[in-house]
C-alpha cells in the first residue's frame, strides 16, 4: 500500500498525518477505516474530568507528505468530512502541495473543505471556532 | 504517536543487477525494510537462482553483460513463469518499454530513484498476487494498442510503462497525462467491465509531434451524460456533493469526480455515441 498514516492529538483535536499518494483502493480504504475507528474509540472512552473545548471528532488531516489524490481519494475525503461532521466535529486540511490544491480546485471541493497552512493554524481554527460558539 | 503498521512483508526479493555499489544499496534498503534478499551479478546467475528458489519479487536491471534483464523477461515468459518482476532501468527508450509491457514485466521503476519510490513500487506489486496479462497489440513508440483485463490492479502497471514512454515531455504534461489516464481507465475498468477480468478495455496511445491521443474502449453498454446523476460533473454550480446523494442511495462508494477532474487535465476529451470509447488528446505546442 502507497500510504501510510500516522495519528497524534493536538490541543485535544486528532491529526492524521498522511504520506505518499490517495488513490482508489487500499489507500481511500484504509484512511477511511482510520477515522471511523478513532471515531468508535472516542465513542467508548471514559469521560474526561475536564470537558474539551473543541467536539471530540475534531480532525486535521495533514497532507504535506501527500504527493496525488485521484477520484476515489477525494471520494474518501468526502466520506472522511462526512464521518466528522455527522458525530459533530469537522475535518480540516493543511499542507497541500499545489497539485493536491489544484485537483481540489477542479472539482469545487475547495469550497466543501476549511483548508489551512499548518496544522497548527488548523488547531487553533477549531478553537477559535468553539469559543466563538460558547 | 501511533503510526500505522507497515504493510504486508514479502519473504523473498532478489536483486539482479550488475553494478556492485548499486546491488549494495538496495540490499541495505531492502533488507533494513524487512525483506529477506538474495543478488545476482547478471542475467544468467539471475536466472540460475530463480530456477533453484522461490522469489516474491525480483528486482531487474536492464542492461548488463551475459544476459540482459528483458533477455531474463523473455525467458521467464517462454517458461509460462508468473514471476513478479520489477524492471529498474534509467534507459527510457520506447522499444526497452514496450518490449517489457510485452513480456509481461510487473511493473517499471526509472533510476534513479529514492528509497521509498522503491519501496512503494515493491509493496504495489506485492499487493497483487496475480499478475494480470496484458496482450500487445502494436508496439510502435508513436502507436501503442494493448488489451487488458477488467482488473484494477492493472491500471498502475499500463501507466507507468505508458508515462514512461512520455519521459522526454515537460513534467506537467506527464502528470496531466497520467492523471487523466488513471481516471478514465479506471472507469473503463469499473462501470464498463465491472471488475470482470475476463472483459477486456482496448487502450490505444498515438503520438505525433504535436499531440498525444489515448483511446479507452470498455466493454459495457455505454452511458449518456445526462443521466450520470452520481458523478460530479453534472453537479450544479453552487453544489459540489450533490452527486454524494445519489451515489449513497445507489450504496455506490463515495467518488464521481473522475470525468470532472480529467475535463481540466487534457484539451480535448471526446465521447463516442455510445459513450463506451473515450478519446483524450493533449497538445504539445
Amino acid at each position: 500500500m502507497a500510504l501510510t498514516l500516522q495519528v497524534d492529538s493536538l490541543r485535544q483535536v486528532t491529526v492524521v498525518a498522511c504520506k505518499g499518494v490517495i488513490v482508489f483502493g487500499q489507500e481511500s480504504d484504509c484512511l477511511r477505516a482510520k477515522v471511523k475507528e478513532l471515531l468508535r474509540q472516542k465513542d467508548s472512552s471514559p469521560p474526561v474530568t475536564a470537558p474539551s473545548p473543541v467536539p471530540s471528532a475534531s480532525f486535521v488531516l495533514d497532507l504535506s507528505q501527500v504527493q496525488y489524490i485521484d477520484s476515489g481519494g477525494l471520494g474518501a475525503l468526502v466520506a472522511v468530512l462526512t464521518s466528522a461532521r455527522a458525530a459533530g466535529g469537522d475535518l480540516r486540511l493543511t499542507g497541500m502541495n499545489e497539485r493536491v490544491a489544484r485537483v481540489l480546485k477542479t472539482t469545487r471541493l475547495d469550497r466543501v473543505f476549511r483548508t489551512h497552512s499548518s496544522v497548527e493554524v488548523a488547531v487553533n481554527a477549531f478553537h477559535a471556532r468553539a469559543t466563538v460558539q460558547k | 504517536m501511533k503510526s500505522e503498521p507497515a504493510s504486508q512483508v514479502p519473504s523473498r526479493v532478489l536483486i539482479v543487477e550488475d553494478e556492485p555499489s548499486m546491488r549494495t544499496l538496495l540490499h541495505k534498503i531492502l533488507a533494513g525494510a524487512g525483506f529477506t534478499v538474495e543478488e545476482a551479478g547478471d542475467g544468467v546467475e539471475g536466472l540460475e537462482r530463480l530456477t533453484r528458489h522461490d522469489f516474491d519479487v525480483v528486482l531487474l536491471d536492464v542492461w548488463m553483460p551475459r544476459m540482459n534483464g528483458l533477455e531474463v523477461l523473455s525467458e521467464l515468459h517462454r517458461r509460462g513463469s508468473n514471476q513478479r518482476v520489477i524492471l529498474m532501468t534509467a534507459d527510457h527508450a520506447p522499444e526497452t518499454l514496450l518490449r517489457a509491457v510485452r513480456e509481461q514485466a510487473s511493473l517499471y521503476i526509472s533510476k534513479p530513484f529514492s528509497s521509498e519510490e522503491l519501496l512503494g513500487t515493491i509493496h504495489k506489486v506485492l499487493a497483487c498476487p496475480v499478475q494480470p496479462a496484458i496482450e500487445v497489440l502494436s508496439a510502435k513508440p508513436d502507436w501503442v494498442q494493448l488489451l487488458v483485463p477488467c482488473q484494477p490492479e492493472v491500471v498502475d502497471r499500463i501507466q507507468s510503462f505508458l508515462m514512461g514512454l512520455d519521459a522526454d515531455l515537460p513534467l506537467q504534461i506527464r502528470e496531466s497525462l497520467g492523471h487523466a489516464f488513471h481516471e478514465l481507465l479506471l472507469n473503463a475498468i469499473e462501470w464498463g467491465g465491472k471488475f470482470d477480468p475476463n472483459l477486456k478495455v482496448h487502450v490505444a496511445c498515438l503520438r505525433t509531434k504535436r499531440m498525444i491521443m489515448y483511446r479507452i474502449a470498455d466493454p459495457g453498454a455505454g452511458f449518456r451524460f445526462d443521466s450520470l446523476k452520481h458523478a460530479a460533473v453534472n453537479n450544479p454550480e453552487e453544489g459540489s456533493l450533490e452527486h454524494l446523494k445519489v451515489r449513497e442511495e445507489k450504496g455506490l462508494r463515495p467518488g464521481g469526480f473522475g470525468i470532472l477532474m480529467t475535463r481540466f487535465m487534457v484539451d480535448e476529451l471526446l465521447y463516442n455515441e455510445k459513450q463506451n470509447e473515450v478519446i483524450f488528446i493533449k497538445y504539445l505546442d
